[in-house]
C-alpha cells in the first residue's frame, strides 16, 4: 500500500509538529499506518464511499503518543482510500483537544477535503509518506510544492 | 446519729473521675465513629469506581465497534437512538458524581467515561453529517472526478 500525502497535510503537519505536545505527529502518524492495510483502512469509519465502494473518504483516530489522555482526544485524520490501486491520499489532522484542538468537522469542510484530493491527484502534487524512515518525501518526477 | 458523709473532697474526686470516664468513651466513641466514616466513605467510592470501570469498557467497546462498522451503525436507527439514550444517560450520571462527595476517589475513572461519551457524541453527529454528505450531488461528482484523475495519473496507476 502506497500512502500519499496532499500539500494541505504537508503543511498541517509541519504546523502541528512546530507545538511541543504535538512534536511526534508524523511518527504518530507512522505508527498508525505501519502494520494495516487497504482493505482494513477502507472499511473502518468511513465518512463517504462511492458506489461501488471503490473510493471512500475516512476519518481515523490516531493517538498522540506524548499526551495521556487516551484514544478519543487524540488526533483525527481524514484520507481518501481508493482500493483498486491500493493507496491512500491524507489530506487533513487535526488534534481533537489541547491547544490547537478542533471540534468535527462540518459538510462543507468535508467537500473541501474531497476538493482538496481531488486537486492534488489532478496536478500531481502528492508527496510520499515514507513510514520506514518517518518522514515525508516528494517523488523524484513530482519536484511541485511543499518539500517536508 | 447522721449517717457518714464523706469528706467534699472525695466528692470532688469521684466526680472528676467519672466525667473523665465519660469525656474519655465519648472521645472514644467520636473516633470510632470518624473511622467508621472514613471506612465507608473509602467503600462507597470503590464500589462506585468499580461500577464506572464497567462503564467505561461498555462504552469502549461500543466504540470500537461502531469504529468497525460506521456504515452499519448508519443504517441502524436502533442503535442510533440506543447510543444517543446512553450518551444522554452517561452525561447525567457523570454531572450526578461530579457533585457527589466520592468524585476525588473516582476522578481518572470520571475524565476516561467523560471522553468516551464525547467520543460517542462526535460519532452520532459523524453520522448525521455522513447521512447529509450521501445525497450531496457536489460531493458524489468530486469523488468521481478523484478516481478518474487517479486512473488518469500514470505515477499513482503504476503502484
Amino acid at each position: 500500500m502506497t500512502i500519499y500525502c496532499t500539500p494541505n497535510f504537508c503543511k498541517q503537519i509541519a504546523e502541528l509538529a512546530k507545538n511541543k505536545s504535538y512534536a511526534s505527529v508524523l511518527a504518530d502518524v507512522c505508527d498508525y499506518f505501519k502494520d494495516k492495510n487497504i482493505h482494513e483502512l477502507h472499511i473502518t469509519k468511513a465518512v463517504i464511499r462511492t458506489s461501488p465502494s471503490i473510493y471512500s473518504i475516512n476519518k481515523y483516530r490516531i493517538i498522540n503518543s506524548l499526551s495521556n489522555k487516551g484514544k478519543s482526544s487524540s488526533y483525527r485524520c481524514i484520507c481518501g482510500c481508493y482500493v483498486k490501486n491500493d493507496l491512500i491520499i491524507l489530506d487533513t489532522i487535526y488534534p481533537k483537544t489541547g491547544s490547537e484542538g478542533i471540534d468535527n468537522l462540518s459538510k462543507e469542510q468535508y467537500t473541501n477535503i474531497a476538493t482538496s484530493i481531488k486537486d492534488a491527484v489532478s496536478v500531481n502534487d502528492l508527496a510520499i509518506l515514507d513510514i520506514g524512515n518517518q518522514q515525508i518525501t516528494k517523488p523524484a518526477a513530482n519536484k511541485k510544492g511543499p518539500h517536508f | 446519729m447522721s449517717p457518714y458523709t464523706a469528706p467534699n473532697s472525695s466528692i470532688d474526686i469521684d466526680k472528676k473521675i467519672s466525667s473523665a470516664q465519660t469525656k474519655s468513651e465519648s472521645l472514644f466513641k467520636r473516633e470510632l465513629t470518624w473511622q467508621e466514616k472514613v471506612d465507608n466513605l473509602l467503600d462507597r467510592m470503590n464500589e462506585l469506581n468499580g461500577l464506572l470501570i464497567s462503564l467505561h469498557t461498555i462504552l469502549l467497546n461500543l466504540t470500537i465497534e461502531i469504529d468497525r462498522d460506521f456504515n452499519g451503525f448508519k443504517e441502524s436507527a436502533i442503535a442510533t437512538d440506543a447510543i444517543q439514550t446512553i450518551n444522554t444517560i452517561t452525561a447525567k450520571l457523570l454531572r450526578k458524581v461530579r457533585l457527589s462527595d466520592l468524585y476525588p476517589g473516582v476522578k481518572t475513572t470520571y475524565l476516561l467515561i467523560k471522553q468516551e461519551n464525547n467520543y460517542l457524541r462526535e460519532l452520532l453527529s459523524d453520522r448525521s453529517t455522513s447521512i447529509d454528505l450521501e445525497s450531496d450531488k457536489k460531493l458524489a461528482e468530486i469523488m468521481e472526478r478523484t478516481i478518474k484523475a487517479i486512473e488518469k495519473n500514470k505515477s499513482l496507476r503504476s503502484k
